[in-house]
């Protein structure tokens, strides 16, 4: 990844001349960036400016406690919250944000204890102590919050479930032993909490500020946080400002002075605002760089080194229903896994997908760059052996439904799979579902198999090889019906062990086993297309965290 | 005329009852479970049960229903599912814009349709008709969202000298209006066209004419006004369905008015958004209707409202 950045900083300097000479100028009157001829990625970052970002549909929700969406988590993530930990950029690394280092976890490995740095304050001034975060365990824990978060805690932290339930009002697990000192208690050891706190729901708030503007609803709309941004002003549907947090704990970011963010539900308007030098940046996170753009730009030099592919901690994979026939005859699963042409599926996703054979996605530690060690299970494309297996396993009734969500491209390559299944013996019926009905289809446990997708939460092979693989999750999260039960021994020893290298290896034994058992048929990891103005500086993906608007800076064009 | 308003009032109100009913039944009977889309595919099912209590999502739909009628008759269209704001908030945000381009394609369609009407009647079965016929088909024919897209393509990005989209002042209304003016003018020029035919050929025209008056205040004093009733009834319609929100034109140019909110609200199954914008644009025909009836009786007095 680093060496491709440089190599996009150095064909930048050709091109930032042209692009700016086209540019409407997208910064505001307040940028007061030096002049820099060259126009390249390289110098010392400048403070000021504003850029222009388009999103195609309203945020859904700015109350950290519950979004829980790509687009949410652009702006609330890292932006207008922050969190006691966070990722170093462009990895899955931890490190600490508003905690002073990382947490003291007791030896029994259930007591974490976290210090917070003094002087923090929230972007209205208010100062932030251990309470502010006690006050957001506590609200993602209160049913009329409707936080989806309440899985991460309840019952993993002491005292969560009862405060859920409403049979006590104090949370004894999480406790703000002085005001800089916050302790947390967990019912059993779990390895990558950690991580589940860096997440963005369980950021400090201002439980004062909510009151005062009237309650949690109003809270959603009227973000208040200690992150570099703050909110200005926002009109549904039109979009909103985002300024820089004066109280913000580190007085070098952000460098931007503002972001105005548009709501625009036509892609290709967005795209030619790009062209024009307005926009400055797109992705799947604000505005998706529409098809033809993409392949437009990838031809055209002053774009295509500003294009970068990052490939998300997710995959999109047919899961075999493992205890519904046909699909119970481990012979029969084997044979699909032979039978898909996956380069199809990627093809039909307009190339924004990397083919894979394994269940952990790359970022997550466990993730095997290249399949083929001695105990790796790799299959292959090979319609003759998906034949030879079917007709081993003996099953004559080849009859299936598979369960498909409508939208491109994940109906066509649905009808791809379909085919090809066709091709060595079965009989497919394509099932097309909207996406709740999708949910509710694919947890019912009955139905035989689908086209299904998933993504991280936070980069740990827990929340894909536990979350989707341990029997205790079917058929809710294990649309497979995965049961093993050595493999349910394995993945409990794997979450509470020590972290480290012997337990990823556990954790690639585990992705054996069930790739050998042929639970999903793995397709690709989809890929998030970006691409960014050249006067917009230090621009970068990362694995797990989203666009990096607090590191953005521009200069003058 | 009292008691015939009053007939017309309680006859909206059933048509407004009605409407109400069936989308409320085809928001609900529609499969997916919308405590399940406010709280996401990750959240825990205890999470999607308590908001559906919340919702009132878990009683039978006929009690379902009582219930948001008697927010409605309150002015209460509830929150939206998915961004946890007021409907009425949402909507009325956007009802001006959507009115302001209403009426802007308005004229733009009548601005082009009559005077191209009253041409193609004038010379009916010649060459410059065919024509101007053919003319109108494409433009008829021509889907909004790709002509949309052309203009935006070549005049405001190719010409740079009006935005790219969304709202705000006269700028942000001429691409819209045109795109919805030239591709709906047709009706009003065909429309136009074949009453004045009709109308020139009558008899009182012909007398007007033996009596020397010129031709072109033949045109505009005799013929013109009963060459409108039809392109009058049509425009009621017409006005009625542009300020229900125009969903294809407002998405491609990011108008930010209440056709946008309407595609919006379907894309995220935004139940309580999508049924107001039904309920908006059902108010908006029924209304109209009831003006159009009244204008008839002012402009022709054969027409009796008894």
């Amino acid at each position: 990844m680093e060496g491709l950045w440089k190599k996009g900083l150095a064909a930048l300097s050709s091109t930032a001349v042209a692009v700016a000479l086209l540019a409407g100028c997208g910064g505001g009157s307040t940028n007061n960036a030096t002049s820099n001829s060259t126009g390249t990625n390289a110098g010392t970052p400048q403070k000021g400016g504003t850029i222009n970002i388009d999103i195609n549909d309203d945020v859904a929700h700015f109350d950290p406690a519950v979004a829980y969406d790509q687009g949410s988590w652009e702006f609330v993530w890292g932006n207008i919250y922050n969190q006691l930990l966070k990722y170093k950029p462009q990895t899955t690394d931890l490190e600490p944000d508003l905690a002073t280092s990382m947490p003291e976890i007791s030896s029994d490995g259930l007591t974490y204890t976290f210090h917070i740095k003094k002087g923090i304050k929230f972007s209205n001034g208010d100062p932030v102590t251990a309470q502010s975060f006690v006050d957001e365990f506590k609200r993602i824990l209160t049913p009329s919050v409707q936080s989806p978060a309440v899985g991460f805690i309840d019952p993993a932290i002491q005292g969560a479930d009862d405060f859920y339930k409403g049979k006590t009002k104090e949370l004894t697990g999480v406790v703000a032993k002085d005001d800089y000192t916050l302790v947390i208690k967990l019912t059993k050891p779990q390895t990558f909490f950690t991580k589940v706190l860096a997440m963005p729901f369980f950021s400090p708030v201002d439980e004062k500020y909510i009151q005062s503007i009237g309650g949690d609803k109003a809270f959603d709309h009227k973000p208040m946080g200690t992150g570099p941004f703050m909110m200005q002003s926002y009109t549904p549907g039109k979009g909103f400002v985002l300024v820089r947090n004066p109280n913000y704990y580190d007085s070098s970011k952000p460098y931007l002075d503002e972001i105005d963010v548009h709501v625009n539900s036509n892609q290709e308007s967005t795209a030619l605002s790009f062209e024009q030098g307005n926009t400055a940046l797109m992705d799947d996170y604000t505005q998706q760089i529409p098809a033809q753009y993409y392949l437009k730009w990838s031809a055209q030099s002053q774009y295509s080194s500003l294009l970068k592919k990052q490939p998300y901690m997710g995959i999109e994979y047919v899961g075999l229903n493992t205890q519904v026939a046909p699909f119970n005859n481990k012979l029969v699963r084997q044979a699909v896994e032979y039978a898909i042409n996956k380069d199809n599926a990627v093809k039909l996703a307009n190339g924004r997908g990397q083919v894979t054979n394994e269940i952990l996605p790359p970022g997550i530690q466990g993730y095997v760059q290249q399949l083929g060690g001695q105990d790796d299970v790799n299959y292959k494309y090979d319609p003759n052996k998906a034949k030879q297996l079917l007709k081993e396993s003996g099953v004559t009734n080849l009859n299936v439904t598979m369960i498909v969500r409508n939208r491109a491209p994940l109906t066509q390559i649905a009808q791809s799979i379909q085919a090809d299944l066709n091709a060595v013996g079965f009989h497919v019926t394509l099932k097309q579902v909207g996406e709740s009905d999708y949910l509710s289809q694919a947890e019912s446990g009955k139905a035989q198999f689908g086209l299904y997708g998933w993504f991280a939460d936070f980069p740990d092979p827990y929340d894909f090889l536990d979350v989707l693989f341990n029997s205790n999750q079917a058929p809710i999260n294990n649309w497979a019906n995965y049961k093993n039960p050595t493999v349910d021994k394995e993945l409990q020893q794997a979450a509470t062990m020590p972290d480290g290298p012997e337990r990823y290896k556990l954790y690639d034994k585990i992705q054996d086993q069930i790739l050998d058992d042929a639970a999903w048929v793995p397709l690709y990891n989809p890929v998030n297309t970006t691409i960014h103005q050249s006067w917009v500086n230090n621009y970068y993906t990362s694995p797990v965290m989203e666009d990096p608007l607090a590191d953005l800076w521009v200069s003058k064009h | 005329m009292a008691s015939y308003i009053l007939r017309r009032f309680i006859g909206a109100l059933v048509v407004l009852f009605g409407i109400s009913v069936i989308t409320f039944i085809i928001a609900y009977a529609a499969p997916g479970d919308p405590a399940r889309l406010i709280v996401g595919a990750k959240a825990p099912q205890t999470v999607v049960d308590a908001v559906r209590h919340n919702l009132g999502l878990d009683q039978p739909l006929p009690i379902q229903y009582i219930h948001y009628i008697g927010r409605l008759l309150h002015g209460d269209l509830g929150f939206s599912y998915h961004n946890n704001l007021p409907v009425a908030e949402l909507i009325g945000q956007r009802i001006g814009n959507t009115v302001q381009l209403a009426l802007a394609s308005w004229i733009v369609e009548v601005i082009l349709g009559l005077p191209l009407g009253i041409f193609g009647a004038l010379y009916h079965r010649r060459t410059a008709d065919y024509i101007l016929s053919f003319l109108t088909l494409v433009g008829m024919s021509m889907p909004v969202f790709w002509f949309g897209m052309w203009l935006i393509q070549n005049v405001a990005y190719g010409l740079g000298i009006l935005p790219l989209g969304g709202v705000g002042g006269i700028s942000h209304l001429i691409l819209p209006a045109i795109t919805l003016g030239v591709t709906n003018m047709a009706f009003y020029q065909r429309l136009v066209k074949s009453s004045m035919v009709d109308v020139m050929s009558q008899d009182y025209i012909r007398t007007a004419r033996a009596n020397g008056v010129p031709a072109h205040r033949v045109v505009t004093r005799h013929a013109l006004k009963n060459g409108l009733i039809p392109a009058v009834t049509y425009a009621g319609m017409d006005i009625a369905q542009l300020c229900g929100g125009v969903v294809l034109t407002e998405t491609v140019f990011n108008y930010q008015g209440v056709g946008q909110l309407a595609w919006q609200s379907i894309e995220n199954l935004d139940f309580p958004v999508i049924m107001a914008t039904v309920l908006i644009a059902a108010v908006f025909v029924v209304v109209m209707n009831f003006i159009v009836d009244i204008v008839y009786s002012l402009i022709d007095p054969r027409i009796s409202l008894s």
